[in-house]
């Protein structure tokens, strides 16, 4: 069954009710949305879970910043974009680091939607296009 | 060798080191050459968004929480849970000169094996027709080479003409007539060395056709060299949708090229009815709400957005133009079809072919009274204005009377008179394929039928006599020919040359 326009404006405002003051989704109180819920079940509880579900997947990789670096030994540029983002951004994103060696050296940091690259693997990929 | 390390180089040099910023997206569910994509939220209607494997799609539905691309290119190595990437850029394809002799697909990439088109310019598919201000009203004739055509229905530079018919009545053929004469006008004007010639240079949109008829097409214009001054954008049935979709807009940015540089292009859409039908397919796959036979709500603004971009520039705009010849097939002759009634009123005007015209052996089937050409006339020569002004009218009047006078033994005079007058004229406007006749040439034989030098030939003979009259003005009566070619008027001292010159080949050919 679709899920209703209600539906989706009940799963939004459930979301805002999961959000802590710095924006970022509070896993303290989802459960205890999801405990009232389950106390206290809508008529159309399963697709208001679902629609709670896909807004919240929808909302997480805009308050997560992703940071990938080759390898350990580029914590200083680790360090200082986390500190800028922290910076520009007032503070409202979680920062993960991983190590992903294809990129050869230089960084990528993906902030929502948004990417921002500077790495060799790119600049060979721009490149092949140029010359293909 | 150090000569392709240089190469290399230089291409290493001139790449941008600065960090790039783009905007990504996840594939989420990808289905009839449709992709939902999650993310993109920064991408612009109509922006090229690129997918792995270097296949490229257009976002066309902007949702709050998902974007539908359609995919110009192969989907099978595409795979739900793939990255998506805006890129900033409108679809482009490559115009200019270098085009002309190309068969290219959709996106302007060449497809007749003839290697790359090196230019350096590039049109987006989607612009803003002209506005008011730099238009100018039609007053160029583009003539087809077709008698029924150029004398009754006349087309202008920068015109919209709708061609419109059932199936195999002659659409394409009339189109493509109209190609060719406009290549044996450009050779003519060319050697003539006239400064102030100006070359029509075509564009063939194939949308929806079977590449059988779309390499016919191609053959016919390689052996009347008209392919020379032709650029070819097909989008074959086999061709996905939105390649379909997409064909069109193509062509009309090749020939806006022509246009905005000061030159005279024709370009030929067959067919919008095929057009209509893959935007269909694509709206019903994005979800879009449909209405009248499932056509999503805005299929007018799909061809008038298009149509409107044909027009004829002022001097101060270059003086370039574009016409437009739109084809569209009906079903069962029924004009009154979704399709077929928003093309009649967007265009300037139509050719209806009748399929009863056509099995009874009158080629081009130019039905008279469903055909009008609302500003073509303003563009006709003078010379010819003045010797096919009541041809119509006489046409219209005969199909009338013949069809009231079939059940009736005894006729008066009059009708008698016009129905004579009226089969001498069909059988005159009968004109095989790819034969366009030259418009000078067509005023002469259009004078002598007009001037009753074909009334004591046997009504079934015209078409024999008409064809050599035709032949004898082009090889040994050429002067009053010529003079209206030069002068396109009709005058007294060319008229008493005309007469001598037919009077000459009526003793010939009795």
């Amino acid at each position: 069954m679709a899920t209703t326009s209600k539906t989706k404006k009940v799963a939004k405002k459930l979301l805002s009710l999961s959000l802590d003051e710095e924006g970022r989704v509070d896993e303290i109180k989802v459960k205890s949305i999801l405990e009232s819920l389950r106390e206290d079940p809508p008529s159309n509880h399963r697709a208001l879970l679902k629609e709670y579900q896909s807004e919240t997947r929808r909302y997480l990789p805009t308050c997560q910043c992703a940071l990938e670096v080759p390898n350990s030994e580029q914590n200083d540029v680790s360090r200082i974009l986390t500190g800028k983002v922290n910076d520009s951004q007032e503070n409202k994103f979680s920062i993960n680091s991983s190590q992903n060696p294809s990129l050869i050296a230089g960084y990528k940091l993906r902030v929502g939607d948004d990417v921002y690259e500077d790495s060799i693997d790119q600049r060979l990929e721009n490149l092949r296009k140029s010359l293909s | 060798m150090s000569s392709i390390t240089d190469l290399i180089r230089k291409e290493i040099e001139d790449l941008s080191t600065d960090p790039t910023k783009t905007n990504v997206g996840t594939i989420t569910a990808l289905a009839d050459g449709v992709a939902k994509v999650e993310g993109l939220s920064k991408v612009m209607f109509n922006e090229m968004v690129e997918f792995p494997n270097d296949v490229l799609g257009i976002a066309l539905n902007l949702e709050e929480d998902t974007v539908g691309c359609v995919i110009l290119g192969d989907t099978s190595s595409l795979k739900e849970g793939d990255e998506a990437r805006t890129t900033g850029k409108l679809l482009s394809v490559p115009v200019g000169m270098e085009l002309l002799g190309r068969v290219v697909d959709a996106v302007g990439r060449p497809i007749d094996g003839k290697g790359q088109i090196n230019t350096d310019q590039e049109f987006p598919v989607e612009r803003i027709a002209p506005g008011i201000i730099p238009r100018k009203s039609v007053d160029q004739p583009l003539q087809t080479g077709i008698m029924a055509v150029d004398s009754m229905i006349p087309i202008g530079r920068g015109q919209r003409e709708l061609i419109i018919g059932d199936r195999s009545t002659g659409k394409t053929t009339i189109a493509i007539d109209t190609i060719i004469n406009q290549a044996k006008i450009n050779k003519q004007g060319e050697e003539s060395g006239d400064p102030d010639f100006r070359a029509v240079y075509c564009i063939y949109v194939a949308v929806g056709q079977k590449n059988s008829n779309v390499a016919r097409t191609i053959k016919v214009l390689e052996e009347t060299g008209a392919i020379d001054y032709v650029t070819i954008v097909s989008a074959p049935a086999a061709d996905n949708p939105a390649n379909q979709y997409l064909a069109p807009y193509s062509g009309c940015a090749i020939g806006e090229w022509f246009m905005e540089n000061g030159k005279d292009a024709l370009i030929v859409y067959d067919d919008l009815s095929k057009h209509a039908v893959a935007y269909r397919q694509i709206s019903l796959i994005l979800k879009r709400p449909s209405g009248r036979e499932a056509y999503p709500g805005d299929v007018f603004y799909l061809h008038s957005r298009l149509l409107e971009r044909s027009a004829r520039l002022n001097k101060d705009n270059g003086n370039g133009s574009l016409t437009a010849l739109p084809i569209i097939e009906t079903q069962m002759g029924d004009v009154a079809g979704y399709i077929p009634t928003n093309v009649i009123s967007i265009t300037d005007g139509q050719i209806f072919l009748e399929t009863d015209l056509f099995n009874k052996g009158i080629r081009p089937a130019v039905s008279v009274g469903l055909s009008v050409s609302r500003v073509g006339s303003a563009a006709q020569i003078k010379a010819y204005k003045k010797v096919a002004g009541k041809v119509k009218l006489e046409l219209a009047q005969f199909r009338e009377l013949a069809a009231f006078s079939q059940f009736e033994s005894d006729l008066d005079a009059t009708t008698k008179a016009r129905l004579d007058r009226g089969a001498r004229i069909v059988e005159m406007f009968k004109q095989g394929a790819y034969n366009p006749v030259p418009v000078e040439i067509q005023t002469a034989v259009m004078w002598a039928m007009q001037n009753d030098f074909f009334d004591t030939i046997p009504v079934p003979q015209i078409a024999e006599a008409v064809d050599s009259l035709k032949e004898y003005l082009a090889t040994q009566g050429t002067e009053p020919c010529s003079e209206i070619y030069n002068s396109g008027k009709l005058e007294e001292g060319t008229e008493q040359k005309l007469k001598r010159a037919v009077e000459d080949w009526k003793r010939t050919f009795a």
